[in-house]
């Protein structure tokens, strides 16, 4: 297998998710993976599997990142292109389906709505604040009430008479689940209640004045739960496709993007063996040197510090050595 | 006698005002100004403000108890504008704002002259009263192609904390921000689209300026900014949003709030100036619009 692949990284905030495609975008290798909190580490470890199971037989070409972390793994890898998820996904879900016209998109911590029309994307809309209705709040939920995530959407499909959940607030919404419980509805009704209140929130949400005309498709992490797509499917009366890589969308659009991007260009990635012998790590501390007290954050490849962000002023950012010895608070 | 004034919320942009009048109302005074914004006065605004307030709202009263903790203003000027265009009221917190600067700050002394294009006699004199001489904002340059229209209250656009840099992210994206004229405008320009005109000063001249530009120039795309909290933006919003999908023009709402992080209005901002470029390139290959 010494053809040329290409890298898409995306890390979210629940998932990072690493895919590896050929040229002519079939996907060779997918990982899905928890972020934890400590996207560097689990991003070493995905990279450290594909390194495992594949050696020195791997060529790549060319590196993408997206999701919330695309800037810090673009560092960590050496990436050709980094850009926003909504592109991403959006390149994806036309790649496999080439006459979508709308996507539904719900990760961990935010959803997005994308509309299309002849292969361009022509509207979208992310949530705005609350992250009610993705798939952190779904975790949560399902903890709770001690069901594995895994099996939340089979139990929840089984519903007959689903029972009427306020999604407007995660708060909310679980403080109406709490008391349906205790009236003493069944597990599976209070479940596919929740899905329908998730959806018919998101609709409401995301979708709010907009027309969406099928084909549609269901992907990120929440596609997994087949009651969800049942949800979607009863408060909109169409049909919905979720993808075969669903969970890993965005991954696979970004690898896309960076095939587009290193078209005769040499790939700026570093190499497994290098990333993996690395070892990164953050720092991040508050400068008091004015009143805008900017959260500064330095970034160490094996001790050397390699860039940092996050100051107004840029005097961090563009001189690396500055207050180096001074600031206590290194 | 030092004279503070906090230059955000309604004030910002009006220094030029202010060194103006403020010398002919009082003698000897030393006019300070509270500057730009900084977390130090936000933190203090969210502290200090009722959550009923919007975030400039907020951000203001930091303003204020910056000019009072930290540069010991004697007074405070805080001119009340009840209306900035004929036929037109300012939003209620800002009518407001200096009757809630004096409740939470008892012991400061307060001089609140009033504003108000509505009436023939003026309080202030007939000469820094001319509407054109009360705002200072640099008007934003009209480029033949690929402008981007951003709208928003001036103290939304011209607050780097409000908008996280919003106008620098689009020019470095190789576009041109363009951005309402404040109060220069509406005196030739009525709306013809509306069967109304607008009851809030500011929305008369959001909604008008937009209109205007959407008719008369070529623009790719509209942002509105829109701060949590905001009843003008609210129905500012829909408005324009309805007309955006009418004449099929790329439309993007962001809603500014205490975030401190930029990196959600960033991710919002790059996909949507992603988008536009691909209509762009599309609409180059084929010479034919493929969502209009």
């Amino acid at each position: 297998m010494r053809e040329e692949l290409f890298l898409g990284i995306d890390i979210g905030s629940v998932s990072t998710n690493v895919v590896l495609i050929d040229k002519k975008g079939e996907v060779i290798e997918s990982i899905y993976l928890r972020t934890q909190g400590k996207p560097i580490e689990i991003l070493q470890k995905a990279l450290g599997t594909l390194y495992e199971k594949y050696g020195d037989r791997l060529k790549i070409k060319g590196v993408g990142t997206t999701g919330s972390g695309r800037h810090l793994a673009s560092l960590v890898v050496g990436a050709d292109i980094v850009k926003n998820e909504i592109t991403a996904h959006a390149k994806s879900a036309i790649f496999f389906v080439p006459d979508v016209r709308t996507i539904i998109e719900i990760g961990g911590q935010d959803s997005k709505i994308i509309l299309i029309k002849d292969r361009i994307v022509i509207d979208f809309a992310m949530n705005t604040i609350c992250a009610a209705g993705t798939g952190s709040f779904l975790d949560r939920q399902a903890e709770r009430l001690n069901i594995p995530i895994e099996k939340f959407g089979e139990i929840a499909i089984k519903s007959q008479n689903p029972v009427r959940i306020a999604g407007r607030c995660a708060v909310f919404a679980e403080s109406d689940m709490i008391h349906k419980q205790q009236l003493g509805h069944p597990c599976e009704d209070i479940l596919f209640g929740l899905c329908l209140a998730l959806a018919r929130n998101y609709l409401a949400n995301l979708a709010k004045g907009k027309r969406l005309e099928s084909p549609i498709l269901f992907q990120g992490g929440v596609a997994a739960n087949i009651a969800m797509k049942k949800a979607f499917e009863e408060l909109l009366g169409i049909q919905i496709i979720v993808p075969k890589y669903y969970n890993v969308m965005g991954a696979i659009g970004i690898a896309l993007l960076a095939k587009e991007r290193t078209k005769g260009l040499i790939t700026k990635f570093r190499g497994f063996e290098n990333i993996h012998r690395c070892k990164f790590e953050t720092k991040g501390f508050e400068c008091r040197d004015c009143s805008n007290y900017c959260e500064v954050v330095s970034f160490y490849n094996n001790g050397n510090l390699v860039a940092r962000w996050g100051d107004k002023c840029q005097k961090y950012s563009s001189n690396r050595n500055y207050h180096i010895e001074n600031s206590k608070n290194l | 006698m030092k004279v503070g004034v906090p230059n955000s919320f309604c004030y910002a942009g009006m220094e030029n005002f202010f060194i103006r009048v403020i010398p002919e109302i009082l003698e000897d005074s030393q006019i300070i100004f509270s500057g730009k914004t900084t977390k130090e006065m936000i933190e203090y605004g969210l502290k200090n403000g009722c959550d009923e307030l919007c975030i400039p709202a907020k951000i203001f009263i930091g303003h204020v108890e910056y000019l009072i903790r930290k540069k010991n203003v004697d007074v405070l000027f805080l001119p009340r504008l009840v209306s900035l265009l004929p036929g037109t009221y300012s939003c209620p917190k800002i009518i407001g704002i200096p009757d809630i600067i004096k409740t939470n700050y008892c012991g400061v002394e307060l001089i609140v002259p009033e504003i108000n294009l509505r009436k023939k006699r003026k309080i202030m004199s007939e000469k820094s009263m001319k509407n054109e001489h009360l705002f200072d904002f640099p008007m934003s340059k009209i480029a033949k192609t690929k402008n981007i229209l951003v709208l928003a209250h001036s103290y939304v656009i011209f607050d780097e904390f409000l908008n996280k840099g919003i106008l620098e992210t689009i020019k470095s994206a190789g576009y041109n921000p363009i951005y309402p004229a404040y109060y220069r405008f509406n005196s030739f320009y009525i709306s013809s689209d509306l069967p109304k005109e607008f009851f809030w000063s500011s929305a008369r001249d959001i909604y008008n300026y937009f209109e205007w530009t959407v008719n008369n120039t070529q623009i790719d795309g509209i942002v509105y900014l829109m701060t949590f909290g905001c009843g003008i933006d609210s129905f500012l919003q829909e408005l324009i949003m309805r007309k955006c999908n009418k004449v099929g023009l790329p439309y993007l709402c962001i809603t500014v709030d205490e975030h401190c992080a930029d990196v959600g209005i960033q991710t919002r901002i790059e996909a949507y100036l992603d988008m536009i470029e691909w209509r762009r390139k599309s609409d180059e290959k084929n010479n034919i619009s493929t969502y209009g």
